[in-house]
């Protein structure tokens, strides 16, 4: 019954600092939990307690450490990083976000070989006080040294982040996000019945947490110019966030509250997209949106800000259309002409489709990451049966 | 697979009685279950032969400990797997059939446990584990593991990791594990131990043959605990002192054991004022 244990298969430590899967970068690590065992991986998860994505990780039968990520720096914390780090042995750690990464390159001591840091999204440069910007950045180039590898989800990201002087160019890889591709659905009327609309409204579809980088805001005073050409259009905003009762001021004062609604996030998406027409995306800034490449997925045309990854996934007039952010008077425009021409709208939605099949799947995503992991992974001799199988 | 259980009983007429009907209530079928009756003297026994007349009960003259109960039962088992629970052990309806999908899930796996949810709710960690060392024990003693958890004290009980979730551990708890029968080669529990460390030293002469033990995360079992007097419990803290200086010396060696039993009247003091003077 000896000589059993069979040949090891890597393992890789994912580290998320949120624990719900509506974020972008928690969603993507839900993902690589799922794809990873079929890609030869072992899998574990360090996250905060409380939210579905360490209750996905149990049931997938995936070992999970809980350390709270989620709430501000302590000596504990890295301690925490460091114990699980060090229980589960990994050939990588694959980090996701800034404050996750942080927390890897100081809690694992052997960071510089095995932390690879997916940036989703650089948002320095527009988001915070002066002093925060600095400390941000001071804590990035500290730890610059002891990461083997950084990725970014878009090339927008990887430049700003070598400009910046975040990443090392000759570290960073960029992988663009991708996703499962929907099989063609025909539209459920579902999403209509909810929003108490028939199948001939034109329905203009939105999809993000009610915050200053989404600016819902410019999309609001848009809609004002859209609602004059397209009084019977409506817009549907999915979300929720600080900012509701703000967007609700904006609607009065707008005088478009009856031809705009707010509705609440749910985990299904694929509804809203099959009944809508149109996507629309105001935001300041992004990494690359999963939402964005969904609706796209669906077969939507889409106007969007012209911003960071946007313009690696929507080709300004071929699969979509551009504006500048914060513009509500270009969206405005873009949006008309969308809800203007069915037959354009429908190419558009085509080839938008095609580019997602083509470029931006969930496979090969996994793919170029599982590549990233067999670089750094190397077989390692281990003593304990702990150390040895350990997820 | 086919699955025999064993359920040791001592003095738990009350508790026999609820893990017993959760046995019964397994949406798992179990071809036989055997119940070890350790000279018990508040008629478990009578309990068990009136109300579970299906229940192959096997009455001991004397109590010989947990391991060799155990092992008198394990001689009459014929299945492919064995379940062997405590009588304060209570499994779910689906307990079994998840340890059994994980147990089938790769055949290195030779032993699953599930999670131990004590009284209060809580996952018991004691459920999965790593192998004892003497910082290990020492911190376990002096509830050093609990105060600082993700010290070198907090490695042994695994501190780190969320036991809601599968993983691989050096040693699952003897209160509820699922074996593989062809793991153990004919031989259940070593009969040097009376009660505690048995598990750990099975665990450790199965790891050594090439098994892996499997701790399952959403399989669980409720398991009390705590049901013996206060007298009992001091006694049950001497035996498990007895058995891990016994179990040291096996797998480290007599100086190694020595060291353990230099620590214990340190640790066990220093264990009493940091439960009062440091609370959790």
């Amino acid at each position: 019954m000896s000589g059993r244990r069979g040949a090891r298969r890597p393992r890789v430590l994912l580290i998320a600092a949120g624990n719900v899967t509506t974020g972008g970068g928690e969603r993507h690590v839900a993902d690589l939990m799922r794809r990873l065992p079929q890609a030869g991986f072992d899998v574990a998860l360090v996250c905060p307690d409380g939210g579905d994505l360490a209750g996905l990780a149990r049931g997938l039968g995936v070992a999970v450490f809980n350390v709270p990520l989620d709430i501000g720096f302590s000596p504990d914390t890295v301690r925490a990083m460091r114990a699980a780090i060090i229980s589960a042995a990994p050939d990588v750690v694959h980090a996701h976000g800034s404050r996750a990464a942080a927390f890897a390159r100081l809690g694992d001591p052997h960071a510089a070989r095995r932390v690879v840091y997916t940036v989703h999204g650089i948002h320095v440069d527009q988001a915070g006080s002066t002093a925060r910007r600095i400390g941000f950045t001071a804590i990035e180039r500290l730890l610059r040294p002891r990461t083997a590898r950084f990725v970014t989800v878009c090339e927008a990201d990887a430049a700003k982040g070598v400009r910046l002087g975040l990443l090392t160019s000759a570290r960073t890889t960029t992988i663009h996000n991708g996703i499962e591709l929907p099989p063609p659905t025909a539209p459920t009327g579902r999403f209509r019945v909810e929003l108490g609309v028939g199948a001939h409204v034109p329905l203009v579809l939105s999809v993000g947490r009610f915050h200053e980088q989404k600016d819902q805001e410019t999309l609001l005073h848009a809609w004002r110019i859209v609602a004059r050409s397209h009084p019977d259009a409506l817009l549907a905003i999915i979300g929720s966030g600080d900012l509701a009762s703000r967007l609700r001021e904006v609607l009065v004062a707008d005088g478009t509250a009856h031809s705009v609604r707010l509705v609440n996030p749910r985990a299904a998406l694929a509804e809203a997209y099959v009944d809508a027409n149109v996507f629309a995306l105001s935001s300041r800034w992004e990494g690359l949106p999963y939402v964005l490449l969904e609706a796209m997925a669906y077969g939507l045309p889409v106007a969007s800000t012209d911003v960071d990854g946007i313009p690696e996934a929507v080709v300004d007039g071929v699969s979509g259309l551009l504006v500048p952010p914060q513009d509500p008077v270009a969206l405005g425009r873009a949006l008309g002409q969308l809800l203007s021409d069915p037959a354009w709208r429908r190419r558009l939605g085509e080839a938008g489709r095609e580019r997602v099949t083509g470029e931006f799947s969930l496979q090969q995503m996994v793919a170029r990451i599982t590549e990233v992991y067999r670089e750094l992974a190397s077989p390692r001799r281990t003593a304990s049966a702990t150390d040895s199988v350990p997820f | 697979m086919t699955v025999d259980a064993i359920v040791v009983s001592f003095n738990t007429r009350v508790l026999l009685r609820a893990s017993l009907a959760s046995l019964r209530a397994s949406r798992y079928p179990i071809h036989r279950v055997f119940v070890v009756d350790n000279a018990s003297v508040d008629g478990s026994a009578q309990m068990v032969a009136a109300e579970f007349p299906d229940v192959m009960l096997v009455e001991m003259s004397e109590n010989l400990g947990f391991a060799q109960a155990n092992n008198a039962a394990f001689e009459h088992c014929e299945a492919d797997a064995l379940l062997l629970l405590n009588s304060d052990a209570e499994l779910s309806p689906d307990t079994l059939g998840e340890l059994m999908t994980s147990l089938t899930a790769d055949d290195r796996i030779g032993v699953v446990g599930p999670v131990l949810l004590g009284d209060d709710g809580l996952v018991q960690y004691e459920g999965g584990r790593r192998d004892p060392t003497i910082l290990g024990e020492f911190g376990n003693i002096s509830h050093l593991n609990t105060r600082l958890p993700h010290s070198v004290f907090g490695r042994y009980l695994m501190n780190e990791w969320d036991h809601r979730s599968t993983r691989d551990v050096d040693v699952l708890s003897g209160a509820c594990m699922l074996i593989r029968t062809s793991a153990l080669r004919g031989r259940l529990f070593c009969a040097d131990f009376f009660m505690y460390g048995e598990d750990i030293e099975l665990c450790q002469r199965l790891r050594a043959d090439g098994w892996r033990m499997r701790y399952v995360g959403t399989a669980q079992v409720a398991h009390r605990g705590g049901a013996a007097s206060q007298k009992a419990r001091a006694k049950m803290r001497v035996a498990g002192v007895v058995s891990m200086a016994q179990l040291l010396r096996r797998t480290r060696g007599p100086l190694y054991s020595v060291g353990y039993a230099a620590i214990v009247p340190i640790a066990w003091p220093l264990g009493s004022v940091i439960r009062k003077a440091w609370p959790k």
